[in-house]
């Protein structure tokens, strides 16, 4: 990979985190500031990753294994919890 | 007996080199899968802890965001100078990926650093493991904890690319031990774009 993908790269990481603070700080709140803040996540996910990591260059039985591995995991723990806590916060009253 | 047809199998069926990279990046990339199944973890433990409880402190009364700003900089940054590092490594340009590793140390240094100054600001206010000033008692368990293993997580990574720097020096690392620990350095980035976005934006 040349070296000017790489400050492309950190240059666009910039940019989105800059828009991550200036959404964080401005009047956007609940779900919207919630979407738009996983959105840019995501985004810096995939560049840190397919870039800086090389995973782009990779075979694609790597990229499974890692991209998988954890998504999986991460939405299984996501749909264990999150009904759990919603629960909990019912009961206690304050929903 | 290997058979062409054998050694020609294809990479799900345990081929000569299934994911095409050597051992020491394999183990890397599965300690990373590992580790960050850790953090994922402790995530999922912050975010019930979150929504299951009546509150949460406001994050503009605890936390400085300029100043976290300016950590999330200095981390990307010495992301960065890593990849060039590796880019360097990988061309056979040992002196510029020498100079680029000596850079993301700093970086990493400049992070630890801030951290430390981050949590004394917080520590002085009154914040401990189970109370805080702001609210929801179990706040500073989930942070200390969290950034703190995510902290413990940079200050190995500088370690290791100040081992690396050594060697290269010494002309012991090859290009893929550079590469190795960079994959390390990116998933320490990688899991501060988790926790900035949680905790310091959410």
């Amino acid at each position: 990979m040349p070296y000017k993908t790489y400050w492309v790269t950190w240059f666009l990481l910039l940019i989105v985190t800059v828009g991550m603070l200036a959404a964080g700080s401005g009047s956007l709140t609940g779900r919207l500031l919630l979407g738009l803040l996983l959105a840019a996540m995501v985004v810096k996910i995939g560049l840190i990753g397919g870039n800086f990591m090389h995973l782009r260059s990779e075979k694609r039985s790597l990229i499974l294994i890692v991209a998988l591995g954890i998504l999986l995991v991460g939405l299984a723990l996501f749909a264990g919890i999150a009904p759990d806590a919603l629960r909990v916060l019912k009961l206690s009253g304050h929903s | 007996m290997h058979t062409t047809a054998a050694i020609t199998k294809t990479s799900w069926e345990g081929g000569v080199s299934p994911f095409g990279t050597g051992w020491s990046k394999l183990m890397m990339w599965l300690f990373i899968v590992t580790d960050g199944l850790v953090f994922a973890g402790f995530l999922a433990i912050y975010g019930f802890l979150r929504l299951a409880g009546p509150s949460w402190p406001d994050r503009a009364k605890m936390f400085h965001l300029d100043f976290i700003a300016l950590m999330t900089f200095t981390l990307i940054t010495s992301s960065a100078t890593m990849a060039t590092a590796v880019g360097a490594a990988r061309k056979g340009q040992g002196k510029l990926a020498r100079r680029f590793l000596a850079l993301t140390i700093l970086g990493g240094l400049g992070f630890l650093g801030m951290q430390a100054y981050e949590w004394s600001s917080l520590i002085r206010a009154g914040a401990t493991l189970s109370s805080n000033p702001w609210g929801a008692p179990l706040f500073g368990a989930c942070f200390f904890v969290i950034t703190g293993f995510h902290g413990s997580h940079v200050l190995s990574g500088v370690i290791v690319l100040a081992a690396t720097w050594v060697r290269s020096g010494m002309g012991l690392s090859r290009p893929e031990g550079v590469e190795v620990a960079g994959l390390y350095w990116h998933f320490v980035d990688l899991v501060w774009v988790f926790i900035f976005t949680l905790f310091y934006l959410v």
